[in-house]
């Protein structure tokens, strides 16, 4: 066991030290300016193929919704004048995936922010809104942490377990992640709050309770490495959100949430990237 | 070999034999007898955890016909609970047709719940919907049985990652509240 974990860090240490090279070349080359970074964007619109996810009343399907609502941020990330985006879809087609390959798929991708669109569904059909979760801690359970932990450093208030020290840097970079997934998940729901309650053509007003940012153990969050969240636009279970995930129009609005947020966040992370130079 | 030599050894060798014994003994007798796990059948009130028209926890009261152990008792409980509420307005947690293969205890006092396929496959989606399962499940294993610490759930047999492809399972739960 001990030779394992210093085969890794030997491992881990030799790829930080190969990342560290060509960053440097550019300088040494004497080239002006460093090009303009793409910010990655991973996407990831849940269940497909075999697994429909929830279903509505009407029959809509989680995994057709969200795969338009997926599709549609793609379109607007893509096309904006302004930030140059890479975006990664874990799936572009109605397809199954299994949960594994969607992590390894947006780590290969070394994506800047992960974001998994899921749309929701209860046992009561009273239950409706939209709702954003970033990971609570691998070390807790999945039920952990529901209801959003107030200060970000919560995680820092666990106690430490310095025995090992790869545990220990592991922790360190999921705290890292933690903050920043927290802030992405703040970004969202303030996004998607603003620009739903915006009336829409022929003055249309879509009601959306708003439910919050919230912490659970997805087992989808807690395997990419980088900033996190899963979104729950709406329930299926319930006809007003059902007809709303209907509608071609609240698609656009909830996308437009979703885009102003990651502008945010983008401008957050990359400016601390910047910083580190 | 010297007398006393002897002596040393014989003394040692019952000593091993004395305290190896007690071990064996202890081990097949005493723990099966800890009150804690091992009890006369008697009649008990339960109460099992579906969900109400909020979404959240709403607990049904039942009497049952108890088993001998803990284990007999936890297998009868999630039965009630996978057969569904009696009172109007609640709803089930479980998805109908699960059922449970078996029940383990292990040493930091984790129950094992062994499921057949149909926890996967009967799910009808939803992040929710998965948690209010889970929720209803735990709740009432722990409310219960108090000497239980945390549950774990299996699928025939085996450890999975998730039941409906949201929450991570592959660890001890324990959480017993659903807060909205
Ligand atoms: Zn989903």
């Amino acid at each position: 066991m001990e030779k394992i974990k210093i085969l890794i860090f030997v491992v881990l240490s030799g790829v930080f030290l190969l990342q560290e090279t060509p960053a440097r070349n550019p300088a040494a080359n004497g080239l002006k300016e460093l090009p303009v970074k793409n910010f990655c964007v991973v996407i990831d619109p849940g269940h497909g193929g075999k697994d429909g996810g929830a279903v509505g009343n009407k029959g809509t399907q989680e995994k057709n919704v969200v795969l338009d609502i997926a599709s549609m941020l793609a379109k607007v990330l893509v096309d904006n004048a302004g930030r140059n985006y890479k975006v990664v879809l874990t799936r572009a087609e109605d397809k199954f995936i299994a949960l594994e390959d969607r992590i390894t798929f947006a780590n290969q991708a070394e994506g800047d922010i992960f974001i998994s669109i899921h749309a929701n569904a209860s046992e009561s059909r009273n239950d409706n809104g939209f709702e954003v979760y970033y990971n609570s801690l691998a070390t807790d359970d999945a039920l952990t942490n529901v209801a959003r932990r107030e200060n970000a450093g919560a995680a820092e208030r666990k106690d430490p377990q310095p025995t090992d020290s790869m545990f220990v840097l592991w922790e360190l970079a999921q705290n890292e992640f933690q903050k920043e997934s927290m802030n992405f998940a703040d970004a969202i729901q303030a996004g998607v709050e603003t620009a739903v309650s915006k009336p829409g053509e022929n003055g249309k007003k879509y009601l959306m309770r708003n439910r919050g940012v919230k912490q659970a153990g997805f087992a989808v969050l807690r395997g990419v490495r980088m900033p996190a969240v899963l979104v729950e636009t709406s329930y299926l279970s319930n006809e007003n959100d059902e007809n709303n995930l209907r509608s071609p129009e609240f698609k656009e609005k909830m996308v437009e949430g979703l885009f102003e947020a990651i502008e945010k966040i983008a401008g957050k992370i990359n400016r601390r990237q910047d910083g580190l130079k | 070999m010297k007398l006393r030599t002897k002596l040393l050894l014989v003394f040692i060798l019952t000593a091993t034999g004395v305290i190896a014994g007690y071990k064996v003994v202890n081990s097949i007798f005493f723990r099966p007898q800890n009150p804690a796990f091992n009890y006369a059948p008697e009649i008990k009130k339960i109460k099992l955890y579906f969900i109400n028209r909020d979404g959240k926890l709403q607990a049904e009261k039942r009497e049952i016909q108890g088993g001998v152990g803990i284990l007999e008792d936890v297998k009868i409980c999630v039965k009630e609970l996978a057969a569904g509420p009696k009172e109007a307005g609640l709803f089930r947690g479980l998805p109908a047709g699960v059922v449970l293969n078996g029940v383990f205890i292990d040493d930091n006092r984790c129950i094992y719940l062994d499921f057949n396929q149909n926890i996967v496959e009967n799910q009808a989606g939803g992040t929710t919907r998965e948690m209010q399962m889970l929720y209803s499940l735990v709740n009432t294993v722990l409310d219960n049985f108090t000497q239980v610490t945390s549950v774990r759930i299996l699928v025939e047999g085996h450890e999975i990652k998730t039941l409906g492809g949201h929450l991570d399972i592959t660890q001890p739960l324990r959480s017993k509240q659903l807060e909205y």
